[in-house]
Parts: C-alpha cells; sequence; structure tokens
C-alpha cells in the first residue's frame, strides 16, 4: 500500500478516472459529472425517491467504465422483508437494463445481491462482502439499501439503543475500508428523521454516519407518481451545496397516473385568471359577474364537460368582456367628439341665421 | 552529509541503519520518543534503548530549560494565516507552530474547507501569512480534494500546480494505519521541510472500529499515544499540527447543548487549542475559542466561498 503521494500526481490521477454514472444526466451534473470511486455517497429520502434511484444506479453501473471491462455491482439489502415485500424490483432493473440498449437476462448476472433482514445478519454480511470483494475485483459499485433501518429502531433502553448506533458505526466503517481500500464507488441509502424539526431533515443513523459520508444528498419525489425527483446536495469536499431536478427513465410501462391531476390544472387556471382578469375589471358589477363564474367553475363540471381547464370559450368570453370594455370606452369617446362637433355645427347655423 | 544517528555515543552504523527503519532519522526524534516506543518499533532491549534517548536528549539539551530558553523556542514559533484576518486575529495571529490546534464541527461545518485552505496559505511566504513549507495532509474520510485545493490557489492568485506538488497526502484506512502513518512523519517531515500536518479525520476510524464500552479504554489509550506522537512531532520540528474532530450527541443536552466533541477527555488534554465550527447563514460559519491556555473564549464569523476561508464581506 503507497502510504504518501504527491497531490498533483493525484490530481492528474483522478482527472481521468472514469466516472460512474447515476442513470440521469441531470443527477450526474450535481456530481459534476458523475460519482468518483473514492467517496462515499449518502442518499436519503423516502422510499418512492430512493428506490428507483437505487435501481438506476445499478443499471447504470453495468456500463463498461472502460474499453473491455465488465463490471460487476454488489448490492446489500437492509431491511425488514415483510414491510418491503421486495428486496429488488427485477423488472424495472430488467427494463432499466434494456433501456441502456443490454440485455437483462445476460446482465442481471452481474449484480450480486445479500440480504440482512436483522441488525446481527447486517453485521454478518459485512464480512461476506468483504470476502466477496476480495475475490472479485470487478466490483466498481457497493450500494447498501437501509443502512441503518436494523439499527434505528426504538426497542430497548437507551443504553441498548446507543450500543446499536456504535454497532452500526462499526459497519459501516468496515464497509467504507473496503471500498475505499478499493476504490469503489460507495453507496447507502437511508431515510429521513423528521424527529428534529429542521426545514430539511437529516438522514438518520446518528452523527456518524453523517460525517463518515463524503457526500450527503437529499432526495424526494417532486410530483406523486411521476418520475421527477428534487436532488438537494447537503455535503461534499468539492462541490458548493446545491439543489436540481432530475428525472430517471423507469422503462417499461407506467401503469399508474403520469398526468398532473384535474384537480390541480384547474386550481392553478383559475388562481392565473383571478390574478389576470379581476384586477383588469374595474367596475363591481362586472368583477361581482367574474366572482360568481369562479363558483360555477368547479371541477366535476368541468370534468363533466371534458374540460381540460375552464374551457377556452370562458377565457375568450373573459377576453371580449375586457375588449368590450375598451371598445365601449372608445364609442363614449368618439360620441362626445361628434356631439361637441354638433354642438358647433349647430352654433355656427344660428349665427348664420341671425 | 554526516549522519546525524552515529554522532550518538554508542551508536554504529548497525544499530542507526535499525533505527532509520523504523522511522527515527534524527536525533530530536529520538529524544522526544518514549523508550518503550522504540523497543516497540526497533526491537531493542530496555537499556540500550533508555540510554541512546538519554544520550539524545543529553545532545540537544532537552532535559531542563530555562524560562529564557523556552522564550526563546517560543519565538522560533510560527503562524499560518487561515485566509481570514478576523479568524487569525481570533487565535492570535493565526495556526501556530509547536502546537496542536483542533477543529470541532458537525457535518458540513466547514472543517475540511479550512484544511483545504491552510494547504494553500501554509505555502506562503512568512511576510504573507505562510509557513513556507511543505504541507503533510493524512486523509481518514476521503475527503481531501485536489480540485478544490487548484480552485483555491488559483483564486489566490497562487500557481495551483505548484501548490499542488507541495502537499504530500497521506489516506489512511484504519486506526492501525493512522497510528503507523503518524509514527513515519518523524521520517517524512524533516526531509520533505513539512510545516503544516493536517489530519482529517482524527477520530473517525477510532470511532468506527472500537466498539462497544469493553474497547473504550483500549481505544482512548490507542488515541492518547497517537494524539501525543503528533504533538511531540509539532514541538520537535516547529510545525504546525491541525486536527479535525467529529462532533457527538450529548446524552444529556440540558447540560452543554446538543453536540460534542468526540474522543472524551484524551482529546480535550491532548489539543493545544480547540476551535468549535458551526454553520450560521448561507456560506458563513462561526468559529468558537473553546478551550486554549492563553486564547480568549471568543467568537468569529468567517465566509466560505471559491477562495477558501476568508473575510465575510462588510455589507453583510
Amino acid at each position: 500500500m503507497q502510504s504518501f503521494v504527491n497531490a498533483l500526481e493525484e490530481f492528474q490521477k483522478r482527472k481521468v478516472t472514469a466516472r460512474l454514472k447515476t442513470g440521469s444526466s441531470g443527477l450526474d451534473d450535481v456530481f459534476g459529472g458523475g460519482l468518483e470511486p473514492r467517496l462515499f455517497y449518502l442518499f436519503y429520502g423516502n422510499d418512492e425517491s430512493i428506490d428507483p434511484l437505487i435501481h438506476g444506479l445499478l443499471a447504470s453501473s453495468l456500463r463498461p467504465l472502460e474499453e473491455d471491462c465488465e463490471t460487476q455491482a454488489l448490492y446489500l439489502n437492509c431491511g425488514n422483508y415483510r414491510e418491503e415485500k421486495t428486496i429488488l424490483d427485477t423488472q424495472l432493473l430488467g427494463s432499466m437494463i434494456e433501456r441502456l440498449d443490454m440485455d437483462p437476462l445476460r446482465e442481471l448476472d452481474r449484480i450480486h445481491v445479500f440480504c440482512a433482514f436483522s441488525d446481527e445478519q447486517q453485521e454478518d454480511i459485512v464480512g461476506k462482502a468483504q470476502a466477496f470483494l476480495e475475490d472479485n475485483p470487478e466490483v466498481k459499485l457497493i450500494v447498501v439499501h437501509h443502512v441503518a433501518k436494523l439499527f434505528t429502531r426504538m426497542q430497548g433502553d437507551l443504553i441498548e439503543r446507543l450500543e446499536r448506533i456504535q454497532r452500526l458505526q462499526n459497519v459501516i466503517a468496515k464497509l467504507w475500508q473496503t471500498a475505499a481500500q478499493r476504490n469503489v464507488v460507495f453507496v447507502a441509502s437511508c431515510r429521513p428523521n423528521f424527529s428534529f424539526r429542521t426545514k430539511i431533515p437529516e438522514p438518520e443513523g446518528g452523527r456518524y454516519l453523517r460525517h463518515l459520508a463524503s457526500a450527503i444528498i437529499h432526495v424526494r419525489m417532486v410530483k406523486k407518481n411521476q418520475p421527477f425527483f428534487s436532488a438537494h446536495l447537503l455535503k461534499h469536499p468539492s462541490i458548493e451545496s446545491r439543489k436540481a431536478v432530475y428525472t430517471l427513465n423507469l422503462g417499461g410501462e407506467n401503469l399508474g397516473r403520469i398526468t398532473t391531476p384535474f384537480n390541480i390544472v384547474l386550481r392553478k387556471e383559475i388562481n392565473r385568471l383571478k390574478e389576470n382578469y379581476q384586477k383588469a375589471l374595474k367596475e363591481p358589477s362586472r368583477r361581482e359577474a367574474f366572482n360568481s363564474l369562479l363558483q360555477v367553475w368547479s371541477s366535476e363540471r368541468a370534468a363533466m364537460n371534458n374540460a381540460e381547464v375552464p374551457t377556452a370559450l370562458d377565457v375568450m368570453l373573459l377576453t371580449a368582456v375586457v375588449d368590450n370594455r375598451r371598445l365601449i370606452q372608445d364609442l363614449f369617446s368618439r360620441m362626445d367628439a361628434i356631439q361637441s362637433d354638433l354642438k358647433e355645427i349647430k352654433r355656427l347655423l344660428d349665427e348664420r341665421s341671425e | 552529509m554526516a549522519d546525524p544517528l552515529t554522532e550518538i555515543k554508542g551508536v554504529g552504523d548497525v544499530t542507526a541503519e535499525k533505527l532509520r527503519k523504523a522511522g527515527f532519522t534524527t536525533i530530536v526524534a529520538l529524544a522526544v520518543t518514549p523508550v518503550r516506543d522504540i523497543m516497540e518499533r526497533t526491537g531493542l532491549e530496555y537499556k540500550p534503548a533508555l540510554s541512546l534517548v538519554e544520550k539524545a536528549r543529553e545532545m540537544i539539551t532537552v532535559n531542563y530549560t530555562t524560562g529564557q530558553e523556552l522564550w526563546e523556542k517560543r519565538r522560533k514559533m510560527l503562524r499560518c494565516t487561515t485566509g481570514s484576518s478576523k479568524l487569525d486575529a481570533t487565535l492570535g495571529g493565526g495556526i501556530e507552530t509547536q502546537a496542536m490546534t483542533e477543529l470541532i464541527g458537525e457535518y458540513g461545518a466547514g472543517k475540511t474547507q479550512l484544511c483545504l485552505t491552510l494547504c494553500a496559505t501554509a505555502q506562503q511566504p512568512g511576510e504573507k501569512g505562510g509557513l513556507e513549507g511543505t504541507v503533510l495532509f493524512v486523509d481518514s474520510e476521503g475527503t481531501f480534494s485536489p480540485d478544490r485545493i487548484y480552485g483555491i490557489a488559483e483564486a489566490r492568485g497562487l500557481d495551483p500546480q505548484q501548490v499542488l506538488s507541495n502537499i504530500i497526502i497521506a489516506r489512511v484506512y484504519t486506526s492501525d494505519h493512522q497510528m503507523f502513518i503518524g509514527e513515519n512523519l518523524y521520517k517524512v517531515c524533516p526531509q520533505e521541510n513539512v510545516k503544516l500536518v493536517i489530519v482529517d479525520s482524527i477520530i473517525s476510524h477510532f470511532r468506527g472500529e472500537y466498539v462497544g464500552r469493553e474497547s473504550l479504554a483500549e481505544r482512548q489509550q490507542k488515541l492518547n499515544k497517537h494524539l501525543h506522537n503528533l504533538l511531540r512531532l509539532a514541538e520537535a520540528y516547529n510545525l504546525a499540527v491541525v486536527v479535525t474532530n467529529q462532533v457527538q450527541a450529548n446524552p444529556t443536552p440540558w447540560a452543554g447543548g446538543m453536540d460534542r466533541p468526540a474522543g472524551g477527555h484524551v482529546m480535550a488534554h491532548a489539543c493545544t487549542h480547540r476551535i468549535m465550527i458551526q454553520k450560521s447563514k448561507k456560506n458563513t460559519r462561526k468559529a468558537r475559542v473553546i478551550d486554549s491556555p492563553y486564547l480568549p473564549e471568543d467568537e468569529v464569523k468567517f465566509a466560505i466561498t471559491v477562495k477558501g476561508i476568508e473575510d465575510i464581506e462588510e455589507q453583510e
């Protein structure tokens, strides 16, 4: 093991080191082009945002980093099987691999799965994972799903819980040491801890995990049931804190809703109309009419009319009202001018007749 | 150049070679190392090891010093700018040599950013607040970022390539590896004119590897040994040692806040100056001297920018 290295040599070496892609270019940009092999990335968020991310990472890690190099990935699932039902969604993973122009039946062999259903098992699989890495230098990614879940349960007194956290520290330290020594990207995920009442929730697993992670990223789904996610980079040794929205190509057929619900679109449109039109209506009677129109615009009625938003006709009607008002104002002005002209003509005629 | 070790009475080529292999290349290194350590690392018996240490101490007269001599030694002490003049003022002029400065803070507080800035500023000439020497970075968490140092050096008008070439990195993977590197510093520091040693972080491996109360005593003993090794190094070669420390949850938050520095009393006693760094608004941070033999308990704000660490602009 080389103990002392010159920083300039290290800088030049890292510049040419291939980065592991996350499966989303938006997320890659957050890290300056992908995940660096020597760092420990901690992603935390709800399952709906973490699960697709992990599947995307695993699929993306199968793409060769260099020519003629078939990489492998190690996936450690640490959770309660009864709660989560699935260890790895192979259908989702398969379709993600397919989207990368690879054959899932062949490539899935390169993802090695270890499972732990209790804290003792998790401690045990760390040793197995270390041995596996020793025998398989092709592994370029280690993903630990729910790294802290089995150790952060609230059972037992304070001392028991503190001891569990210490054991978790040991598990994380061992895995991280193993990954760092082999220049492997180390990714762990955990759930958010909402008990601190901070604006952005902290990751669960205690302060040691937060200290040890080189990069901490809070991910969440931007809109329910849509493949848009937000990533907030909270810690990184060389990149300042930043936010980004990214999308993941989940592949396959989407069975759920992928469009924004009608209610939300309707409410948005009505708010826009309130801002744009209500102010334009100077006369109280017209404003009253507009308000009554808003009440009539219920989502049910609009849905029954098969309308996407308040109908185009409604909007045109409103525009016409405002336009008419301007036309009427113009007509009044013109009538005033004509009347004054008539008065002048009448005055001239009177003068001549006299 | 004559071998300094063979200048010690009774040390021949064979013993000198044995000492060199164990990392002792100077008389100072021998004089400041405990006899038991020399025995462990060289395989010498107690009596010859003791005799070696005594002779080395006689040669550089470290047994007893007068107040005047100590004053002279303190006058040789150098100070390295942190990049923020206000933080420097709080630290009595900057990070000092012959001492160990501890930076404590939660994740994202700016400990590593301060260390990376020091990597650049320490190389500057003395009149610009530098130490005019090489920097040695012991990286236990994988946080050393040459890209960031490149950016800091560029923003400060320094030659980034030159700055990077004057930094030595030691990536450590276990606590034993970290201690081994610590012992090797006696060899590397004088050879490479190292003036600043940074350990980021000092506690990480010790915290992760020693689990349970039963191993706490052993952990603390090892940590103590490692810390004193660094402290002796700072005094022997007139260099600055900066270590970062993590925070841990305080089980009794009503007495002393939510977080407290990790490492317990061993860390508290070994470090010369303890600085607590806390997050503040946006890119600003608060640094507070929480323990020092002569610095007042003062608080100062600084900003993390492209230049690394610098003063907060006036309008803020």
